[in-house]
This record gives structure tokens, C-alpha cells and sequence, in this order.
């Protein structure tokens, strides 16, 4: 079992987290900022389109086109009001942003969702949070409780404290009163979604940048970033958890795409391997680690993808290989178990990895399972998981060999703990 | 694996929670899917025109009413 950590540092950003020193109230929130604007469907489209704002869950889809989609079928759906959604189960143990955006910053990812709903026509909002970090249901339900918007109805929802929770349909699933699981759809949520409308369902830092784009206006938000991808990102910085799985610490930072990443790892850091994009994520060669840049250009050149933005360094000289036989483990146990290849390939995956840690030669086989279990499920669990193995073997080859070598610095009887 | 699918073409897709790996539709439609170690489906590309019936086939035999023909 891994955990996420209990406290975490945020630091003062540009945009999202720009109000730290004023606190998460309403009342300072309207001082900054006066009365939430209510533009409709097309100027808000006006407004974020060119951004290329993207949803901050994961996949990176682009916002407009979630809500060009919502507004399609709304369309053609007659007295059927579309449903906002705001994501934030955070799953992810290693990822903090959400729930800390939440605790710090509630009414900007309000303001987000009450501007998305506006424009759609949508009544009713659904927040969902983890029931492993109690105090982000209760920020959420004060900052609501402070709030007066009419036709607006709240509805506040907690989701398991599992992995694969904040996976978009397992929280519709949560929405609809049943186990919140990964379902199959081959529909998106944005066309029919909760009780078959329109939803536009996007992760809590999603909806902040909705309305920091509104707030400050397209032109301010675009002062950060680069051109290609104007705007700022939240990462969560991290080491490995401790040996009873529990995160300690951690950093919630927010940075401009393209921004260099020394200028928030530290100095260890710089010449350690890192996982970025937390445990669905993929391993940074550590000579990459000093040129790495926060945008989703560059980092797909080596591999890499934000994800959620979490952040994972081997600073403290932890072993890569021990460290991922250690999240695959922790990877099958999250498998919800309802789809036969990752019920049994996640398990499979992750003794194969164990051997690899352990000192057996088992890449083939390990090449041979993440191939049977991608693409192969109701949710991209197993996808991810593969990806992150996959990159241990590809782009720290090098470190692989060496620990099979016998030349790596964490020797056989560091890992014997793993799990 | 998987030939990508051209246009007008079918594929098969499963419905992987409902899937119990009975593997009926490996034995009718072995031209498109093999089972893995576990016994699960694997389908292998798109469904050409010829093959439509067997695969409706396939499709109306499963148990599970887990396999789905779906256009490209």
C-alpha cells in the first residue's frame, strides 16, 4: 500500500497559487478579483481556444474541445442539461496538486466550474474528492457553504481512496451510486456521461486555469509560458515513500511551461533518475534531469509526459529498479480486478519486475507482459503501468544493466524490504 | 499488432469487464482472435467485409455478451 503524504509545502506561484498569503476565503477571493463574469458558450471558447488550454488530469485533452463536445450534444438533447464535473479523487499518491489547490485556492477551481456551467446551461455541479484526504471534502464543502449562486445546485462526493478512482468514468460511476470502478464506454463523458448527459468532467486544476484565464484575462495568462504553450502547470515533488508505503512531505509547486527544472529539483536531484509523471508516468534519464524543461514538447522528445504533473526524484539514491518493482507491486494490488488481463498481468508484471530487482534477467518476459496487458482494459490502468516499466527498461537501460551487473549502488540486501 | 482500420471496415472490441475468458469466440472466429495465457481475447485488426458474419457470429455467441462489433 502506498499513501499519499499528510503535509505538504506549497509554494507562492504566478497565477494559480498567486494568493497564497491571502488565504482561502471568499471574502479575500472577491477583493482580488470582484464579481465571477458570466461569458457565454462562444466567448468563453473565444477565450481559451487559442491558449490551448489542456486538462490537468492526466491525458491532456484540450478543454475546448471537451466543452465544443458537451455543447454538441446538448444540441440535440432537448430539456437534458449538461453536468459539470470537477475532479478531484487524486488517486495518484504521489500527486498532491489537487487536493492541495483545493485547501489553498477552493474558490478559483469554484469559480472554474461556475463558469463552465454557466456557459453550458449546466444546474448542477459535482465535486468529488478522496476519503484518504478528509480535509479537501471539507475545504470544498466550507468554501461551497460561502458561496451564493443562484441556479446552482452543489452536490459533494468522496471517492474510495484507490488508484484508479479518479479515472474519468469510475467517478461517474461514483456519481451514480455505484462501487466507483472503471466501466466500459465507448462513448466520452462530454457526449453522454452522468445519467446520460452531456458532462463536462475535468480535473480540479482544469477548472483554475478556466478561471484564471477569465479572471486575468487571455492576454495576462499568456504572459507566462511559452507561445506554444502559454500558461503555468502544478507539479507535486516527491521522493520515494517510506517503508510503510506512507509519502512523506512533498512540494506542490506551480511552474510556466518551459521553464527549466533545476529551477524547483534540488541540487540531488539534478543527477538522479526521475519519474515524471507519477507511478502511470515514465523514468528520466538523470542526464537529462539538468536540461529537462516543464513543456509537453520537450518532454515527449525523451519519452516523457507530465500526466498530472507528479514528480518522483531518486535524489536520496534509491535504486530505480528496486523503486519500480516496489510501485508495479503496488500497481497490481490497485487493479480493481475486473479486467482479466490486468487482474492477472499487473500481478504477473510485477513479480517478473520483483525478479528483475532481485537479480534474475527477466526483461523478455517483462517485454512480453507489458505488450499483453496494454490497450487491453475498461480504464488505461494497465497502460500506464506498462509504460512506467517499459521506460525503466528503455531509457535506464544502462542503470538496468549495471544493477544486474551487480554494479548498482543499491546492493541485494537493500531490497530484500520491497514490499 | 493491430492493422489499422480503413475506411467503411468493422472492428471487434471488448467489453473487458463482462469478458470471463469462455474463449467461445476464439474457436468461431480464430482468423481474428486468439486467446492470451490466461485465456482472454486478443483480437487481432480490423474485421474485413468477408468476415462479417462469422464475426456477428462470434459476437451473438458469447455468454458474457462481452465482444462488440463496432464500426471503425
Amino acid at each position: 500500500m502506498i499513501r499519499p503524504s499528510a503535509f505538504v509545502d506549497v509554494l507562492p506561484g504566478p497565477l494559480l497559487l498567486s494568493g497564497l498569503a491571502d488565504g482561502p476565503h471568499l471574502r479575500a477571493h472577491l477583493a482580488r478579483f470582484g464579481r465571477l463574469p458570466e461569458p457565454g458558450p462562444e466567448a468563453l471558447l473565444a477565450c481559451i481556444t487559442p491558449l490551448a488550454l489542456r486538462g490537468r488530469g492526466g491525458a491532456g485533452f484540450p478543454m475546448s474541445r471537451k466543452i465544443e463536445t458537451v455543447l454538441r450534444h446538448r444540441g440535440r438533447r432537448p430539456g437534458r442539461h449538461p453536468v459539470v464535473v470537477v475532479n478531484a479523487a487524486e488517486g495518484e499518491p504521489a500527486s498532491a496538486k489537487d487536493s492541495t489547490l483545493l485547501d489553498v485556492a477552493p474558490h478559483l477551481v469554484l469559480d472554474g466550474a461556475v463558469l463552465a456551467a454557466r456557459a453550458l446551461g449546466a444546474r448542477a455541479v459535482h465535486v468529488v474528492t478522496s476519503a484518504d484526504r478528509p480535509w479537501v471534502g471539507s475545504a470544498v464543502e466550507a468554501a461551497v457553504a460561502d458561496r451564493d449562486e443562484p441556479g446552482i445546485r452543489w452536490r459533494l462526493h468522496e471517492a474510495e481512496a484507490r488508484f484508479v478512482s479518479g479515472q474519468a468514468r469510475a467517478v461517474l460511476e461514483l456519481m451514480a451510486g455505484r462501487p466507483g470502478l472503471p466501466a466500459t464506454t465507448w462513448t466520452p463523458a462530454a457526449a453522454a456521461g452522468h445519467g446520460g448527459r452531456p458532462t463536462l468532467l475535468s480535473n480540479a486544476e482544469s477548472f483554475a486555469h478556466l478561471a484564471a484565464v477569465v479572471r486575468w484575462g487571455p492576454g495576462r495568462y499568456a504572459a507566462h509560458g511559452t507561445a506554444d504553450e502559454p500558461g503555468t502547470t502544478l507539479l507535486t515533488l516527491t521522493t520515494p515513500p517510506a517503508a510503510d508505503g506512507g509519502f512523506v512531505g512533498g512540494r506542490v509547486v506551480e511552474v510556466e511551461h518551459g521553464d527549466p527544472a533545476w529551477r524547483v529539483l534540488d541540487a540531488a536531484a539534478l543527477v538522479a533518475p526521475l519519474l515524471v509523471g507519477g507511478f502511470h508516468g515514465a523514468w528520466v534519464h538523470p542526464r537529462d534531469v539538468p536540461g529537462l524543461r516543464w513543456s509537453t514538447g520537450h518532454l515527449r522528445e525523451i519519452g516523457a509526459s507530465l500526466g498530472a504533473g507528479a514528480v518522483l526524484s531518486l535524489g536520496d539514491g534509491s535504486c530505480p529498479v528496486a523503486e519500480t518493482a516496489r510501485y508495479v507491486g503496488y500497481l497490481a494490488d490497485e487493479s480493481a480486478g475486473r479486467c482479466g488481463p490486468c487482474r492477472n498481468g499487473l500481478p504477473a508484471l510485477a513479480a517478473e519486475v520483483r525478479g528483475l530487482a532481485e537479480g534474475a534477467d527477466t526483461r523478455r518476459r517483462v517485454g512480453e507482459l507489458t505488450g499483453l496487458v496494454r490497450g487491453r482494459g475498461a480504464c488505461a490502468h494497465p497502460d500506464g503501468t506498462a509504460r512506467m516499466v517499459t521506460s525503466l527498461l528503455t531509457t535506464l537501460e544502462d542503470h538496468v544493466e549495471d544493477h544486474l551487473a551487480e554494479h548498482c549502488a543499491c546492493h541485494a540486501d537493500r531490497i530484500v524490504g520491497i514490499r | 499488432m493491430s492493422a489499422p482500420a480503413g475506411v467503411g471496415e468493422q472492428v471487434l472490441r471488448v467489453d473487458w469487464p463482462q469478458c470471463r475468458a469462455r474463449g467461445l469466440c476464439a474457436e468461431l472466429l480464430p482468423e481474428r482472435i486468439a486467446l492470451d495465457e490466461w485465456g482472454y481475447p486478443i483480437v487481432l485488426g480490423p474485421v474485413p467485409r468477408g468476415e462479417r458474419t462469422l464475426a456477428r457470429e462470434a459476437v451473438a455467441a458469447c455468454p458474457r455478451r462481452a465482444l462488440h462489433l463496432r464500426d471503425a
